[in-house]
């Protein structure tokens, strides 16, 4: 009994928390896949960011490199057609003074060569002396001039490394301090295999104007020396002499950072980024933008320039991008609102749940709380007037006061069955029935039902016929059987009173090793249908026509007269007399009780006795 | 035989109380827990009726109590939940049984007498226990019964003193008073019918016909006697 007791709470306890369980899954779930999804998007979106930002910051660095490139491009214009007018000047000739005379003149060129097509120097002149200058620059070109096959334009872009991406080409002589080749296109998102110079030139949009000039070979050198990076832009005559300048390092430094941006530069472009012009030797020739970057940083993107200053590079440092974080705090803060906002909604229903529960649970106590307290007048009611009927004097008929005081102790106890029943029907829905088996006799304890219905029943006219053969004694509850038999006289008292007759036979035999004690209760009034032949033992339900009207009763009776046979180990059930219902059939309830016989050897206990 | 009934509500008690003295016993009322464990300590009663649901100490408590003081002395439960019947049954209080609320008095009566007949059975040897007759019915006062032929008499304790006072004065009369103060007590208070309506109930149990007494005869004015 206590086991079972204790499965029932239990139960009841996981059912309580049944509720919440379930309101937290509702909205675990959808949170959690709102959570992946968030994540995802805001995965995407960081990488669509990203690109889109290193999009913006390749673009940036290629329009620098771009117009870097415009230097050079602007330079060669210029030295074209200066190597074009030195060549008539001198006619082809190249004398030393003329040149000279140039490089005096110009402010870009601070040295210049002149090889034969024989790859004979002719300037800086052999067959004279030269100034410390020349010197130095014959020193300085001499592997340079050595190698004349350089002065060609390649017929591939030597900027093109197969499978490389702002990769220099090593020239054809594998040098790696010196580079030669063609200046690139002015559009980085053409084709890498540019074609010829020829189409190079004509996108980037110069002049035809000197297109014999432009149809001669020529290009440009980058490469180390002792002193630092050198250009050199080489041009060939029609007679196969190349001329070469090389540029003076400073100036063009110099040029190429007017084009740049103000190193404080306001630029909104740049505010929250910076850029360094990075040489060979990584260091910083100049930097702009608005943002500092502290020594420790990463650039976001380095673009190697593009020939002739090609080992050098440009770097892109930027900010922390806090949009993404921001982005996130906001994914988080949402997701927390809404998990804030469902887990409020859900509180507030399970605590409407709870409170309907509650409710119920009140409502059922209250019942049984008013039925335990309809037990302490009834008890006194009954005594009183039991002890009432004791005090009154002793006379051979029935006296009207015996009469009244009959009236009164049967209609207690009437209600104190209702009471009875009542409460027995919601304990058995709580927690279902107990049995208690003593020793007994059943017919006693039928004789004694019957006797205490006598009296309504000879009111009624009924006349009730007993014929007992269950008269072993055996274990069973005899409340149970008392509760069962109640209901069942009770209603015959209610329904089939017209009968006149209640037939009550009772038996037992062994089945199946077990001891069983049978009763059926017979009367005559207007019987049940067969259909409706389960449905009485539904809780609450009441055959409704013309006979019921006007008679009391909570429909409750039958169903818990089989709860309590089925508990008992039997059960109660309507028998089929016929398959005609008429006005007189009757009806017959066989309730079937398990009664084992006592153990031959056990000792009589004190409370074995049924007093009655 | 002292019962002692412990019971909070007025009625109740006092009903039983009425009802059980009628029965021929000794009653002391208690209203909650700690009076009646006042009066069982001074009153030494034969029985005890616990009422489960009493303030100060309820019936468990008690009962535990008693027990420790006693170990056989009869206790039966009165209860009025089904919860409570479980628990008198299950645990090992030593109840020795139990009444359901709401219970008619023939019920109260019936579980009084059956712990009566063990008592008296225990403390049997004594010579107000043994049987004896008269006129044809034997009277068997540990059975609180008596038999004549195969007929079984239900008798109260009072009856039986009442038998048995007769029967030891037997061929003399036995006056109103004495019969009153044996039989009732000296502090009873009754009125005169008391007596003879109680003569008039026992005369119907067992006499073979009431108008004709044979076992108790009316004397008039003086009292009652046993002619053998």
């Amino acid at each position: 009994m206590n086991d079972r007791h204790y499965e029932q709470q239990l139960e009841e306890a996981l059912l309580k928390k049944r509720t919440p369980l379930l309101l937290a899954v509702i909205i675990l779930l959808p949170m959690l896949l709102l959570a992946w999804f968030g994540v995802r998007l805001q995965l995407d979106q960081q990488q669509v960011a990203t690109h889109q930002f290193k999009n913006l910051v390749e673009s940036r660095l290629q329009s620098i490199d771009q117009q870097l490139q415009g230097h050079f491009f602007s330079l060669q214009s210029s030295f074209i057609p200066q190597a074009g007018r030195l060549h008539s000047e001198t006619g082809g000739q190249y004398d030393a003074d003329s040149l000279r005379r140039f490089i005096n003149r110009s402010a870009q060129v601070q040295q210049m060569f002149v090889l034969s097509a024989q790859a004979e120097r002719i300037f800086p002149p052999r067959d004279q002396p030269l100034n410390r200058q020349e010197q130095n620059f014959v020193e300085l070109t001499r592997s340079l001039l050595l190698t004349p096959e350089r002065f060609t334009a390649p017929t591939t872009d030597p900027q093109v490394t197969p499978g490389a991406s702002f990769e220099q080409a090593v020239s054809s002589v594998s040098n790696d301090e010196l580079y030669s080749g063609q200046l690139r296109s002015s559009s980085p998102s053409k084709s890498r295999y540019a074609p010829a110079a020829d189409a190079v030139l004509q996108e980037s949009g110069l002049q035809e104007s000197e297109s014999l000039q432009q149809d001669s070979p020529h290009g440009w050198i980058a490469w180390y020396a002792e002193t630092g990076l050198q250009h050199i832009f080489w041009w060939q005559d029609d007679a196969g002499n190349t001329l070469g300048f090389s540029l003076n390092s400073a100036r063009l430094l110099s040029d190429l950072i007017n084009y740049l941006p103000d190193s404080s530069a306001a630029e909104t472009a740049y505010n929250s980024a910076e850029i360094q012009l990075i040489d060979n030797g990584s260091e910083v020739i100049y930097s702009w933008g608005g943002y500092e970057q502290n020594g420790q940083q990463k650039p976001v993107q380095l673009l190697p320039l593009s020939h002739p200053l090609g080992s050098w590079r440009l770097a892109y440092y930027s900010a922390t991008q806090q949009p993404v974080a921001t982005s996130w705090l906001g994914l988080a803060s949402l997701l927390l609102l809404l998990t804030a906002g469902l887990s409020t909604l859900a509180y507030l229903l399970y605590r409407e749940h709870n409170r309907e529960l509650h409710l119920a649970e009140q409502r059922v106590n209250f019942v049984n709380q008013v039925s335990h307290e309809l037990k302490t007048p009834l008890t006194n009611v009954r005594l009183y007037a039991e002890m009432l009927e004791n005090e009154l004097p002793l006379e051979e008929e029935q006296s009207l006061s015996q009469r009244y005081l009959g009236v009164i102790n049967s209609e207690t106890q009437r209600l104190s069955r209702l009471i009875d029943n009542v409460l027995s029907f919601s304990r058995i829905k709580r927690e279902g029935t107990a049995i208690r088996q003593q020793e007994g006799v059943v017919d006693d304890c039928l004789a004694q039902i019957i006797q205490t219905f006598t009296p309504a029943m000879t009111e009624r006219g009924i006349s009730v016929r007993f014929d007992g053969q269950a008269s072993a004694r055996c274990l069973f509850d005899a409340e149970v059987l008392e509760q069962i038999i109640n209901n069942l006289l009770s209603n015959c008292e209610k329904y089939a009173a017209a009968g006149q007759f209640i037939n009550i036979c009772s038996w037992q035999q062994h089945v199946a090793e077990e001891w069983y004690s049978y009763i059926r209760i017979r009367d005559y009034g207007p019987g049940i249908k067969y259909v409706e032949a389960e449905a009485i033992f539904t809780p609450f339900y009441r055959i409704s026509n013309k006979l019921t009207d006007g008679i009391s009763g909570t429909g409750i009776g039958l169903g818990l007269g089989r709860d309590l046979a089925r508990a008992h180990g039997g059960d109660l059930i309507l028998e089929c007399l016929s398959d005609k219902v008429t006005a007189d059939s009757g009806a017959s309830f066989l309730l079937t009780l398990r009664t084992p016989l006592p153990e031959a050897d056990s000792s009589p206990s004190q409370r074995s006795e049924n007093p009655l | 035989m002292k019962l002692l009934i412990a019971e909070d509500d007025l009625n109740i008690r006092q009903g039983l109380k009425a009802l059980l003295e009628t029965e021929g016993y000794q009653c002391i009322e208690a209203a909650d827990g700690d009076q009646a464990w006042q009066l069982y300590e001074q009153q030494q009663p034969d029985l005890v009726l616990l009422d489960i649901m009493m303030p100060k100490q309820d019936g468990y408590a008690l009962c535990r109590r008693i027990r420790q003081h006693n170990e056989q002395l009869p206790v039966i439960f009165i209860t009025a939940k089904s919860e409570e019947i479980d628990q008198v049954l299950g645990l090992e209080l030593g109840a020795d049984d139990y009444i359901k609320k709401p219970f008619g008095s023939r019920e109260v009566i019936a579980r009084i007498r059956a712990v009566t007949r063990r008592c008296l059975r225990q403390s049997s040897g004594q010579s107000d226990t043994e049987n004896f007759n008269m006129d044809g019915l034997e009277i068997r006062p540990a059975e609180l019964r008596a038999l004549r032929g195969d007929q079984m008499i239900e008798l109260s304790l009072r009856d039986l003193k009442v038998l048995r006072l007769l029967f030891e004065n037997r061929g003399k009369v036995v006056d109103r008073d004495a019969l009153f103060n044996h039989c009732w007590g000296r502090n009873y208070l009754a009125n005169s019918r008391t007596l003879d309506q109680h003569i008039s109930k026992l005369r119907k149990a067992i006499e073979l016909n009431a108008k004709e007494p044979r076992i108790i005869s009316t004397v008039h004015g003086i009292g009652y006697r046993f002619d053998n």
